[in-house]
């Protein structure tokens, strides 16, 4: 770095000439420094430190860290470790450029330590209101950006702001009226007055000056500043509190992690919690496409080579209280890894306006695999894994879904073939939602899926003609765009309690067989000639702890069905999409194991995701999930 | 005795007839307006031609050939004014020169390709001066298509594209036909004619395979009549069952009941534009010309269904008016409400071949194929099929009579 250093005060100084010929010499220089400077990062990556005892004079050695990860981004190259020492940092982190295929820059918390980034500021100003409240004056350069008391998740349909109050990292809760923050304890009302923000809020007895007592400042702790930024990785950090805005499948889709168009990301062990709208978003802004139509087919103008997006890996976050969504994104779901996640308590306010909450919500998603998340409590308007449009060759498995409001899994507008496999959904029940709803979404194939309690609905879109594409397999070139129907979908040896898919209609080519159907649930009137249908209760629970989720199941209530071996061949070449059910490389795939990796062998006899009841489940229960 | 007297005489028996009345009965009656779909599982399907092929067999038999040579050398008419518009045309010059490349993308409708052209300009010209060569005797032709035939079966090794159905099913079709000519010309090396048959089986048939259930019954059909052709030039009958079946009974819009969808010969493209229309019966139209060179009767399949969407579509556009029924594709995915005016008028060259089997081999009343010979009448002589569609010509290449 001592050699960046004098290189640069040489360039100071060249640019301090007036002519134009020595700019051009200058400008020389610089370039052929910048080259040099790529080519000795690629050739040494470094760790660069940030700590809360740091500075940002500093070099970024282990011995003399700087205090900011905005610092330490600034002098990453690609390949390049930033490691970040124990403690609450409160910035956000904007990348300007990304690392390279083997060569990513990382932003990780030091082994061991905890390290907090907060989107939020702590306010000490608190001076004593009417009664019970207290009152904060903000000014807007506070926040250093967009306010967010100033700013709505939905104007029209919600008052609720991006802006959030917390005492002791506890949420309090919005009034609509600010008479109401006088009756309501721990609860709060903002108004602009002459230019400024106020906050009135009901700290109950707690004196907020003493207290830690913060709110939304930011709306993104990691953000791309354009699209193409990419080989980016983040690691084992704690993000909270965030006033991420709400994003839309074609509009802007922030979030407080946000690739922004960037590819090639990682992001794993972490945790966002209290993100007011997106924690992960894997999109980018795109437009609306209200003119589509065959000759004119919505996201063409996106890219059409496939190395060029998605490609991102989301593993092992614990992502709790966002109001939106946990992994959302158009475009960059595609060939990206969703696996081992903890997303919980969306929307827990019940009141996240539209029509686009989900614990994933992924569309345009080409080769999406989601595998083994856990995936409860999504309130309001809430799904579990929204998928759609256009999500071609995606996989679900193995992931477990429970206590969502609406449908465990909503598949929209899609022409497939798209895998469920090995999934343990519990249904919201009849009344409030469905396990799996899919509205012109063509082409599911689910096999040894457990489904508790699940309503099901394939529909097509009725007075309206999709103009729908499909792909080239395993590319984002456009093959066909015509309607998408409710067609081609397979159900293959799930299990289903106490409610079965006797509601669903003989859509085209919708093949049902060798499925159990037990404690009430009916198999469909027009296949499932193999399947079995028996009347026990089966003592179904899904028992979840804090970080945990275990399956408990009457083992004797499951029925033997030998069913073939699920074979390409078996469940057959979907000629519209040109491709069998396929691996991103395109592999065929053949669903021989279940939840548990167990290999399918002679002696698997079972339905749904336990080749082996009595063999793997320990006392009535097993473990699915923890975290 | 030719193949024609035996499957004549088999189809004029007593019983086949009745069970080919029930069977076409139940074909009707079982495959209402039901969606079919895109996951192809066929059944194995009907050997519907055990016996050794007829060579060549595909538009054109030895015996077709030798009448078109034969009427085009005494100057007879219709041949004469139709081998001049034949002979005028830039494919039937033995100074073609052919581009072949390695690999050929069809995808127009994603607004890209490559050298989808240079094969569509090329397998006209292989096939157009194949026909030379057969009409004329000239070597300069039969070279020239062999060596169009063998630069292209030296290159070419992928085909993909979006729309490589089309692309592969209609050149595929027209070099398979110039390559089928050719070979009983003595001078096209055995090895050349493996490689050309290599070439079909391993570059053109496996996008054609799984026909194309998604789309408007043209697809399908572009499939349909490539797999024919080659199940003929490469000897294999299971392809040609294959094909064959699909005509008859195929889950897609390309099979005869669901592309001429009912006794009044509205096809299933008549509510999209009248190119497309005219484009599919053509196909249609040379299935059962292949069947018949292969002693088949196709043309009668579902009570001559296949002349009456050519009445419908040539009345059409001759400017009168039809009915038309509200109709949803087998696919469900294109529902017409009215016929589309979209090209009408715009007579293509497919009319001479279906009237003269009508009115010459079927030898049908004058009123059944009256707006067919309307249209064939207005066209005289015909011209080129469009780009690679169809093969037009059809006033050389398929009158039976003289004026």
């Amino acid at each position: 770095m001592e050699n960046l250093t004098i290189i640069n005060e040489l360039i100071t100084r060249l640019m301090k000439m007036q002519t134009a010929l020595k700019k051009l010499i200058a400008l020389t220089l610089f370039w052929g420094m910048s080259c040099l400077m790529v080519f000795s990062a690629s050739a040494n990556p470094r760790s660069i430190y940030v700590a809360k005892s740091g500075n940002d004079k500093n070099s970024g050695n282990a011995s003399s860290p700087v205090l900011t990860i905005t610092k330490a981004e600034s002098i990453a190259l690609p390949g390049d470790r930033i490691i970040i020492h124990k403690g609450t940092y409160r910035e956000m982190v904007i990348f300007h450029k990304g690392g390279s295929p083997g060569a990513a820059i990382s932003y990780s918390a030091s082994p061991g330590e905890e390290v907090i980034i907060k989107g939020s500021e702590r306010v000490r100003t608190w001076v004593k209101a009417d009664g019970r409240t207290w009152r904060a004056t903000i000014n807007d350069d506070f926040f250093n950006g967009t306010n967010p008391f100033k700013e709505w998740i939905n104007h029209d349909s919600s008052y609720r702001h991006l802006g959030e109050v917390y005492l002791d990292n506890k949420l309090l809760n919005e009034q609509k009226m600010k008479g109401d923050v006088e009756r309501v304890i721990y609860s709060w009302f903002t108004s602009q007055e002459n230019g400024k923000t106020i906050i009135t809020a009901n700290f109950g007895a707690n004196d907020p000056n003493q207290k830690l007592t913060e709110i939304n400042v930011r709306p993104s702790v990691f953000t791309a500043e354009k699209p193409g930024i990419s080989f980016i990785v983040i690691d084992g950090l704690k993000i909270t509190q965030i006033a991420s805005a709400p994003a839309f499948v074609n509009g802007v889709q922030p979030g407080a992690i946000s690739v922004n168009g960037g590819t090639h990301w990682v992001i794993k062990n972490c945790s966002l919690s209290y993100c007011k709208s997106v924690a992960i978003s894997i999109g980018q802004t795109v437009h609306d496409y209200p003119a589509s139509n065959p000759g004119n087919p919505e996201y063409r103008d996106l890219s059409q080579d496939i190395s060029t997006v998605g490609h991102d890996t989301i593993i092992h976050n614990h992502i709790s209280y966002c109001g939106q969504a946990g992994i959302f994104g158009l475009l960059h779901g595609t060939q990206s890894i969703i696996a081992d996640n903890l997303i919980e308590d969306i929307n827990s306010s019940s009141d996240f306006p539209g029509n686009e909450i989900a614990g994933i919500r992924l569309a345009l998603a080409v080769d999406a695999l989601v595998s083994h998340n856990l995936i409860r409590r999504v309130h309001g308007a809430g799904y579990g894994i929204y998928l759609g449009p256009l999500f071609q060759g995606a996989r679900i498995s193995r992931n477990i879904i429970t206590e969502t409001s609406q449908s465990a899994i909503y598949l929209y507008n899609s022409h497939g073939p798209a895998l469920f496999d090995n999934n343990i959904i519990s249904g919201p029940g009849k009344s409030t939602g469905e396990g799996v709803k899919m509205i012109s979404a063509e082409g599911n194939v689910f096999v040894q899926n457990l489904f508790y309690d699940c309503a099901f609905i394939n529909q097509k879109v009725s007075g309206r003609t999709f103009a729908t594409s499909n792909f080239l397999p395993h590319s984002l070139v456009i093959k066909q765009t015509i309607p998408a129907l409710a067609m081609d979908d397979r159900w293959y040896s799930n299990v289903f309690v106490k409610s079965g898919l006797d509601k669903l209609n003989n859509d085209p080519d919708c093949l049902a067989d060798y499925n159990a159907y037990i404690q009430g649930a009916l198999p469909t009137a027009w296949g499932d000639k193999q399947s079995h249908t028996i009347a026990a209760n089966a003592g179904f629970a899904l028992i979840n702890t804090a970080n945990s989720a275990k399956l408990m199941l009457d083992l004797k209530a499951i029925p033997k069905v030998t069913c073939p071996v699920l074979s390409p061949e078996y469940i057959g070449f979907f000629a519209l999409s040109k491709q069998y059910l396929e691996y991103p490389n395109g592999k065929a795939i053949t669903i021989n194991a279940d939840f548990k990796h167990k290999p399918k062998d002679a002696l698997s006899g079972f339905p749904g995701p336990f080749y082996q009841y009595r063999a793997t489940l320990d006392n009535n229960q097993t473990l699915l999930f923890a975290y | 005795m030719n193949t024609i007297s035996r499957s004549e005489r088999f189809l004029k028996d007593k019983h086949t007839r009745i069970a080919l009345y029930v069977m076409l009965l139940l074909l009707v009656t079982c495959c209402p307006n039901q969606l079919q779909a895109q996951v192809l599982k066929l059944d194995s399907p009907a050997s519907y031609h055990p016996q050794p092929f007829v060579h060549p067999g595909l538009l054109h038999t030895a015996k077709d050939l030798q009448r078109i040579r034969e009427m085009v050398a005494k100057g007879v008419e219709p041949w004469k004014s139709g081998f001049a518009v034949f002979k005028a045309s830039p494919y039937s010059s033995a100074e073609w020169v052919p581009h072949p490349a390695e690999h050929v993308e069809r995808s127009l409708l994603a607004g890209a390709g490559k050298n989808i052209g240079d094969l569509e300009k090329d397998v006209c010209a292989a096939y157009q001066n194949a026909l030379m060569w057969a009409i004329t005797g000239d070597e300069a032709h039969a070279k020239k298509a062999i060596e169009i035939l063998n630069a292209w079966s030296a290159t070419l090794k992928v085909f993909d594209g979006t729309d490589v159905e089309l692309g592969a099913g209609l050149c595929g079709f027209k070099m398979t036909s110039a390559a089928e000519i050719m070979r009983t010309y003595p001078g096209w090396a055995p090895a050349d004619i493996k490689r050309c048959q290599d070439m079909f089986m391993q570059v053109f048939y496996p996008p054609i395979q799984y026909f194309a259930l998604w789309a408007h019954g043209n697809w399908d059909l572009a499939c349909m009549k490539e797999m024919m052709a080659i199940g003929v030039f490469c000897d294999d009958h299971a392809l040609f069952n294959k094909a064959v079946d699909f005509f008859y009974k195929g889950p897609g819009n390309g099979s005869l009941p669901h592309y001429i969808i009912n006794e009044t010969g509205q096809v299933q493209e008549s509510g999209r534009d009248q190119a497309h229309t005219q484009l599919g019966i053509g196909h249609l139209s040379e299935m059962c010309e292949i069947g018949w060179s292969q002693g088949m009767d196709m043309y009668g399949a579902n009570n001559n269904r296949l002349l009456k969407g050519f009445e419908y579509s040539a009345k059409y556009n001759l400017g009168e008016d039809v009915p038309f029924q509200p109709y949803t594709d087998i696919s469900g995915r294109f529902p017409a409400t009215h016929i589309s005016d979209n090209g009408r008028g715009k007579l293509r060259s497919i009319y001479e071949m279906v009237l003269n089997h009508y009115k010459y081999r079927a030898k049908l009343p004058a009123g059944e194929y009256k707006y067919t010979q309307m249209a064939a009448d207005k066209l005289r002589p015909e011209g080129a099929g469009f780009n690679a569609d169809n093969p037009g010509y059809g006033t050389l290449l398929f009158s039976l009579q003289a004026n």
